[in-house]
């Protein structure tokens, strides 16, 4: 087991978490709420068809293969 | 200003289910899905459905021209962090795929999923978070619509 790999997979998770919690301070704070980016990408002309093939392509990597 | 009016009990039971009613559909789904193994008919099938129905589902309710959504006002950067951290996994991501040796000494996220995906129960609870995942994608695009213009006191709908 290589446990640098592991350590840098857990220092971006912790990111994320940190990011998550940042992001619950105060409405219209920064970092942005997930669900705001989650719209943002959403209605972007070209980012939301981006959208739905990677969560398409993960779903099917992740289930099916 | 007038506080708005409760919800009728009818009205409030049916938002109730509007909502979750989908997210029982989405746990009874993932719990049937998570029983299918990869590289088989039926693990094919179950996952291609939520993928026709999130596309078929985009087509009807998306708008045709969508407007991006503003960003929170007087935040800047609001998207900075989230993009510095999606470059880094991705990065490291790559990093990990394109490196010698096992996969074990270099992990990467499907190779974590996979050995997480043994345990029937958390297959299930990744299923239901693409799901989920898929169901937010829907709405937070449908809320692009341009508002409907407003109407005056005296003109009827």
């Amino acid at each position: 087991v290589s446990d640098p790999s592991y350590a840098v997979w857990a220092f971006l998770g912790l990111v994320t978490v940190v990011l998550l919690i940042g992001s619950r301070r105060a409405p219209g704070s920064s970092p942005a709420r997930p669900f705001v980016v989650l719209q943002r990408l959403a209605t972007g002309p070209f980012l939301r068809v981006a959208l739905v093939l990677a969560w398409g392509w993960v779903g099917w990597h992740l289930f099916a293969r | 200003m007038a506080a708005p009016e409760p919800a009728a009990d009818g009205d409030g039971g049916r938002q109730r289910l509007s909502v979750w009613l989908p997210v029982a559909g989405a746990v009874a789904y993932a719990l049937v899905a998570a029983n299918a193994r990869a590289f088989t008919e039926p693990a094919n099938v179950l996952t291609a459905l939520p993928i026709l129905a999130l596309v078929v589902l985009v087509v009807v309710r998306w708008p045709l021209r969508p407007r991006p959504a503003a960003p929170p006002p007087d935040v800047r950067h609001p998207y900075l962090a989230w993009v510095i951290l999606f470059v880094a996994i991705v990065a490291w991501e790559l990093a990990e795929y394109a490196a010698r040796g096992s996969r074990a000494d270099h992990p990467t996220l499907s190779s974590m999923a996979d050995a997480a995906d043994r345990y029937y129960l958390l297959k299930a609870l990744f299923i239901f978070l693409w799901l989920y995942l898929g169901g937010a994608i829907v709405r937070r695009g449908r809320q692009a619509r341009a508002p409907a213009p407003a109407q005056t006191p005296g003109e009827s709908p």
